[in-house]
């Protein structure tokens, strides 16, 4: 049974390394040609309608006014609403956003777990037998947001695959891979209710694993239902950054180092720095018109040899 | 070669299909296309021609009989296996930061985070004006390129090609036909604006041009050899070298006067002016009218500015922006060149999107040291010039509806929406909106280069598809005034915008059946000069 306790913890530390690795990944790239695209978020007065510091006489004079809260708020819609989708794609959305909006609220009821675990070791809830009204609340705001979060993801997750799998619009551009990944999470979901059912209609067991984790105290898990459930979800968490359900943290890199990413190159500054590094990168392209194994300064201000004047 | 009907609904040309070596080509039916409305309601198109035998014979035009790259077919089963075994390892290239640090990180984010929700396939106004043909749907492209990468770069992809939807050989034809396929999207970036993930399908299909001009060699001769080639060499991609810019210079200037007795000799090459002003010059070739209302508007606002007779300084094309990243660089860096040996205080762009897009944005992380010279919109100055009270205007010389299209790399990429907007405004009082427009516009259809293939069969598929959307779109907003006695005017500043309008209306007859023109901004503000006593627009076909 420790064995169980150590695959929990070996997939917490898996699941970290390799978001941690993905995330290294797209933020440590170099800096690349601004690639942005309108509306930006953050363009101060213009962001209603699209406009930029371009429209400006002699922008490069001006100073630069970030609007951070409107950024805040395109990113709050499009995550807790998915409004993209929804503007653009309202079929899917009707999917798409419980299915989301169940994600959310599962990871927030491991994260209420954590805390009600973390409190309970310093005393201040207690944890199976609520009388206190932060412990009451704590309790029984867990169990409701775990149900309506499997509910949810369930009923999403199932249209997604009814969708998925009927119109060839989705069927021919989906990889058997890309149904596996549903199919895992309903897996998740179905044990997640199976414990539900038999525990009483609670989350019991998983706040007190939860808390023996995070006391290092490896009571045996007697329920092997509830040892099947442990072991699904730790596969999972290694499984989940394999996979392109990463998007979640790639939509960060997608909106802000590229989408909106409008800095203007002045001068003097890191961002010059970069591009300078950048253009001491050596070319390896074998096209004709191109001198392998120049830097791409050179290979630039030189003309091809095709070239005669 | 085997053809079929391709009905929109059919997933003929599925991407099963498309990685088999005989692939039967998409046909486009003229049935399929995207309805327009009156008076196009009995609209016939021509069936898009096909290629001659001979030419069936020698290129590639798998796809759907087009061949935009002009490939030669390999003759033997080596040199197939040879070009898949370039192309292999050019594909491992664009994903190194050596080869492709320009475009890495929003490639590789474009190419890990597709959810294949199909939020972006209905704002490509090339897949709906073709009848939702499948290959040109947004994703097409790059599905198949990941596949190809999980099949063959992943680590792993040998054994789990099943899981990731990849279980197929690669072959040559199939890399000849995603070559193809990468000119049959004008990168517009419609549908990178809608996808929730941030994913840009634009981006992909550059980078598959990249590829395939960067490793095999393999280019439109119209943005290589005709393009970006012809300018490194001669200084503009028209071949007009710098004795005869000069020369058209003159044949402007004396047209000026003769025509609307306006008598202005343009400064050129005037070391130390504030401006240098960089013209497309097919403005000066095709649009000449454009290059006079420049003159005559900065001459009356009294500006000290200056044209370039210098190689690199008379033609603002940059057709590498479109498909090699080299060759961007290589023509980006002459026109610097120019503006920092006249001293001139900044570089204005004048009526050309991608020439806006390639010298400010995209040239802004390649210049470093004295290079960083300030570049401007030329829209953001003449705003300024039109508000600031130097010149008289008679907006009621401008008494016919106007329209406006945006140009995709001014706008949606760029953010340049509202100063041309507020000179329409101020000096046509019978302006109106396209839908959508701004950021959320449709392209031309000559996007990416489409406007200058005129090759083949090509301008055929320009003008019954890429251009399709925007036809609509001008219809629908003058509906209220469509007989052809009530001249109208679609403002679309950007000279390949104008050339794909040009032929566009043409194919249409746009002229003829609802009286509409297409003509620049400058025109528009020089027409309400009330000093220019000649009406400044001519209501004829160009
Ligand atoms: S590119 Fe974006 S919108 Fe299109 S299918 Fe992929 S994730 Fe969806
Ligand atoms: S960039 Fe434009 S033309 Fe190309 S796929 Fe996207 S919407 Fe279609």
């Amino acid at each position: 049974m420790t064995l169980l306790y150590l695959f929990a913890y070996l997939s917490i530390l898996i699941f970290l390394l390799l978001i941690g690795r993905k995330l290294i990944k797209y933020s440590s790239m170099p800096v690349h040609l601004r690639w942005e695209l309108y509306p930006v978020a953050h363009e101060a007065n213009k962001n209603e309608y699209g406009g930029s510091r371009y429209e400006e006489i002699n922008w490069w004079e001006k100073e630069s006014r970030k609007d951070h809260l409107a950024e805040l708020l395109v990113m709050l819609e499009e995550i807790f609403l998915l409004k993209g989708v929804y503007t653009n794609n309202r079929k899917l959305w009707y999917f798409s956003y419980p299915f989301h909006l169940g994600l959310y609220l599962i990871i927030a009821t491991a994260f209420l777990m954590l805390s009600a675990a973390v409190l309970n070791v310093c005393s201040v809830v207690s944890f199976v037998d609520p009388h206190r009204t932060l412990d009451a609340a704590l309790f029984y705001f867990t169990d409701v947001a775990g149900f309506a979060g499997i509910l949810l993801t369930f009923i999403g997750c199932s249209g997604l695959v009814v969708m998925r799998s009927t119109d060839s619009k989705y069927r021919q551009y989906n990889a058997p891979v890309d149904f596996i990944n549903l199919a895992f999470i309903m897996v998740l979901d179905l044990s997640i209710f199976l414990t539900l059912i038999l525990s009483n209609g609670s989350f019991v067991l998983s706040k007190e694993f939860i808390r023996n984790l995070v006391t290092f105290n490896f009571t045996p898990i007697r329920e092997p239902f509830f040892a099947v459930h442990i072991i699904l979800i730790s596969l999972f968490l290694i499984y989940f950054p394999l996979t392109r359900m990463t998007h979640l943290f790639a939509k960060y890199f997608t909106y802000h180092k590229v989408r909106w990413e409008d800095e203007p190159n002045l001068g003097g500054t890191n961002l010059e720095r970069r591009i300078k590094e950048a253009l001491n990168f050596g070319v390896g392209w074998s096209a004709p018109h191109i001198e392998s194994g120049k830097s791409w300064g050179e290979v630039a201000t030189k003309l091809p040899s095709e070239v005669k004047r | 070669m085997k053809t079929r009907r391709v009905s929109p609904v059919s997933p003929a040309n599925s991407i099963r299909e498309f990685v088999e070596v005989d692939m039967p080509p998409a046909v486009m039916s003229p049935d399929d296309y995207l309805k327009l409305p009156h008076p196009y309601e009995d609209w016939v198109d021509q069936p898009i021609r096909e290629l001659t035998a001979d030419q069936k014979e020698r290129l590639e035009c798998s796809l759907d009989g087009l061949s935009a790259i002009g490939m030669i077919k390999p003759g033997t089963e080596q040199e197939k296996e040879e070009r898949v075994a370039r192309f292999l390892s050019g594909l491992g290239k664009l994903f190194t930061k050596e080869n492709n640090w320009t475009f890495l990180q929003p490639l590789l984010l474009s190419m890990e985070n597709c959810l294949k929700c199909q939020t972006c396939a209905e704002q490509c106004p090339i897949y709906i004006s073709s009848g939702r043909k499948e290959i040109y749907r947004p994703i097409f492209r790059g599905e198949i390129l990941r596949r190809i990468i999980n099949r063959y770069l992943k680590p792993g992809g040998k054994f789990f090609h099943v899981l990731s939807g990849s279980d197929f050989d690669l072959n040559w034809e199939t890399i000849a036909r995603l070559g193809e396929l990468a000119y049959r999207c004008t990168l517009c970036r419609r549908c990178a604006q809608a996808c929730p993930i941030g994913v840009d399908n634009a981006l992909i299909t550059r980078e598959i041009r990249v590829l395939f001009s960067e490793e095999l060699g393999l280019a439109p001769e119209e943005l290589h050899t005709s393009g970006s080639m012809k300018q490194l060499k001669t200084g503009s991609s028209t071949g007009t070298n710098p004795t005869a810019m000069l020369d058209i210079v003159e044949f402007i200037q004396e047209d000026m006067k003769d025509l609307y007795g306006i008598d202005i000799k343009m400064p050129i090459d005037k070391k130390g002016a504030d401006i240098l002003l960089l013209h497309n010059f097919g403005e000066y070739l095709s649009w000449p009218e454009n290059v006079m209302a420049f003159a005559i508007i900065f001459e009356k606002a009294g500006l000290n500015w200056t044209l370039s007779s210098e190689l690199g300084g008379y033609d603002s094309v940059n057709y590498g922006l479109f498909y090699d990243d080299v060759q961007y660089a290589r023509v980006a860096l002459e026109h610097i060149k120019v503006a920092k040996d006249l001293g001139v205080k900044k570089l204005v762009l004048g009526e050309c999107g991608h020439a806006h897009k390639s010298l400010m944005p995209i040239a802004d992380r390649l210049l470093v040291d004295d290079n960083i010279i300030p570049r401007e919109s030329a829209f953001s100055l003449l705003e300024q010039i039109v508000f600031s009270g130097r010149i008289k205007f008679d907006p009621g010389k401008n008494d016919f509806p106007v329209t406006l299209h945006d140009p995709c790399n001014i706008v949606r990429s760029m953010g340049i929406v509202e100063p041309q907007r507020r000179i329409l405004r101020k000096l046509c009082p019978h302006f109106v909106e396209m839908q959508p427009h701004g950021v959320r516009n449709f392209c031309c259809g000559g996007g990416s280069g489409f406007a200058i293939f005129q090759g083949k069969n090509f301008p055929d598929w320009r003008n019954a598809i890429s251009f399709r959307m925007k036809f609509k779109q001008v219809l629908d907003a003058f509906r209220d005034n469509i007989e052809p006695s009530t001249k109208k005017y679609v403002c679309a500043p950007c000279s390949n915008c104008k050339g794909t309008f040009r032929d566009g209306f043409n194919y249409y007859k746009a002229f003829e059946k609802c009286g509409i023109i297409y003509g620049g901004l400058v025109e528009l503000i020089v027409n309400a000069m009330v000093d220019v006593k000649q009406p400044f627009i001519k209501w004829e076909v160009k």
